[in-house]
C-alpha cells in the first residue's frame, strides 16, 4: 500500500496487473480526496496521478508543499502527456528562482 | 536603522566582530545558493528527460493494455487481473544533494508477476503487464528527482531569504550603527577637548 494511482478506470486499470494500489475518479473531488486521506493514513507515500485528475487536485497537492510524504507525481492520460507535469515543474523554477529560466 | 546599544568602545568592539562574521556568513550563504541554483539545473534537465521517457513507456504499456482488453473482452480482463499475486514494496534510500538529505526508491518485487492462467488469457495481456513492470522503476525515479526538485526548490527559497536578510537589513545596519558609535565618540573627545581648554583658560586667568 505504499503506491497508489490515481485517475480514471479505464486509464488506470493496468497497473493493477503489478499489485498497485488504485484509487478511482469518479467525478467527485471531494470523495477523491477523502479517499486518498484514508490510503495516506494506512500508509501511502508515492502517488502517481493521471494529468487530468491532477489539475482538480492542485490545490489539495499544494498543501503537502515542504512535508516529506506524500510525493505527487503526475503521470500523462492514454492519449498522451497534455503538458501538466511540465508546467508543474515549470512553477516550481519561477517559485525557486525568480524567474522562468526552464 | 541604527541598533539600540550603548555608543561605547565596547560596544563597537563588539559591533565589528558582528559585522565581519556577518559578511563571512553572506559570503557562504551566497555560495551554498549559487551551488543549489546548479544542482537545481542540473536535476531539472535530468528529470525532463527522464518524464519524457517515462510518459512514451507508460503510454506503450496502457496502449498495449487496451489491445489485450480489446482482445479479451473488458469482463474477462478484469477477471484475470482482480487478484494480483505480486505485492511491490519500496525500499527507501537517501541522497545527499549539499545539506539537503533527498529520499530515493527502490521497488522490491514479492511475488509471482503473472498471476492469471495463461490458458484463457491472450498473450497481449503478459505483454502489457511485463511493461507496465518495466516502466515502474522509472516511474519511481522521477517520483525521485521530482521530490528532489520541490526540496531544492524549497531549499533555495529559504537561503534567499537568508541571504537577502544578511546583504539588506543586518550588514547596512551593523555599518550605520557603527558609524553613529564613532561619531558619537568623536564628538564626547571633541567635547572633552573644549571643555579641557575652557578650564585651562580658566586657571592661567586666575
Amino acid at each position: 500500500m505504499e503506491i497508489v494511482v490515481v485517475g480514471h478506470r479505464d486509464t488506470i486499470l493496468g497497473f493493477k496487473t503489478i499489485g498497485l494500489d488504485l484509487v478511482y475518479y469518479e467525478n467527485d473531488v471531494d470523495d477523491l480526496i477523502n479517499q486518498i486521506n484514508n490510503t495516506i493514513e494506512q500508509g501511502a507515500k508515492i502517488f502517481f496521478i493521471t494529468e487530468s485528475v491532477f489539475v482538480k487536485l492542485n490545490k489539495y497537492i499544494n498543501t503537502f508543499f515542504g512535508k516529506p510524504y506524500p510525493i505527487f507525481v503526475p503521470i500523462p492520460e492514454i492519449k498522451g502527456s497534455e503538458g501538466i507535469a511540465e508546467e508543474n515543474i515549470r512553477s516550481l523554477v519561477v517559485r525557486a528562482l525568480g524567474t522562468d529560466t526552464f | 536603522m541604527i541598533l539600540k546599544v550603548n555608543p561605547n568602545r565596547m560596544e563597537l568592539m563588539k559591533l565589528k566582530k558582528r559585522l565581519t562574521l556577518a559578511r563571512k556568513g553572506h559570503k557562504l550563504l551566497k555560495d551554498k545558493q549559487e551551488q543549489l541554483i546548479r544542482s537545481f539545473f542540473q536535476i531539472v534537465k535530468e528529470n525532463r528527460e527522464l518524464r519524457k521517457n517515462v510518459e512514451n513507456a507508460l503510454i506503450e504499456a496502457y496502449q498495449s493494455f487496451l489491445v489485450a482488453k480489446s482482445f479479451m473482452g473488458d469482463q474477462k480482463v478484469e477477471e484475470a487481473i482482480l487478484m494480483p499475486t505480486v505485492k511491490i514494496k519500496i525500499e527507501y534510500g537517501k541522497n545527499q544533494i549539499m545539506n539537503l538529505q533527498v529520499p530515493t526508491f527502490k521497488p522490491v518485487i514479492e511475488g509471482e508477476i503473472l498471476s492469471y492462467s495463461t490458458i484463457e488469457t491472450s498473450t497481449y495481456l503478459d505483454d502489457s503487464v511485463i511493461k507496465f513492470r518495466e516502466v515502474l522503476e522509472k516511474m519511481l525515479i522521477l517520483a525521485e528527482k521530482e521530490k528532489a526538485i520541490i526540496e531544492l526548490a524549497n531549499e533555495i527559497i529559504n537561503t534567499r531569504r537568508r541571504v537577502n536578510a544578511l546583504e539588506y537589513i543586518l550588514i547596512p545596519n551593523l555599518i550605520e550603527t557603527i558609524k553613529y558609535i564613532k561619531d558619537k565618540l568623536n564628538e564626547m573627545e571633541r567635547s572633552n577637548i573644549a571643555r579641557l581648554m575652557k578650564i585651562k583658560d580658566m586657571v592661567m586667568s586666575d
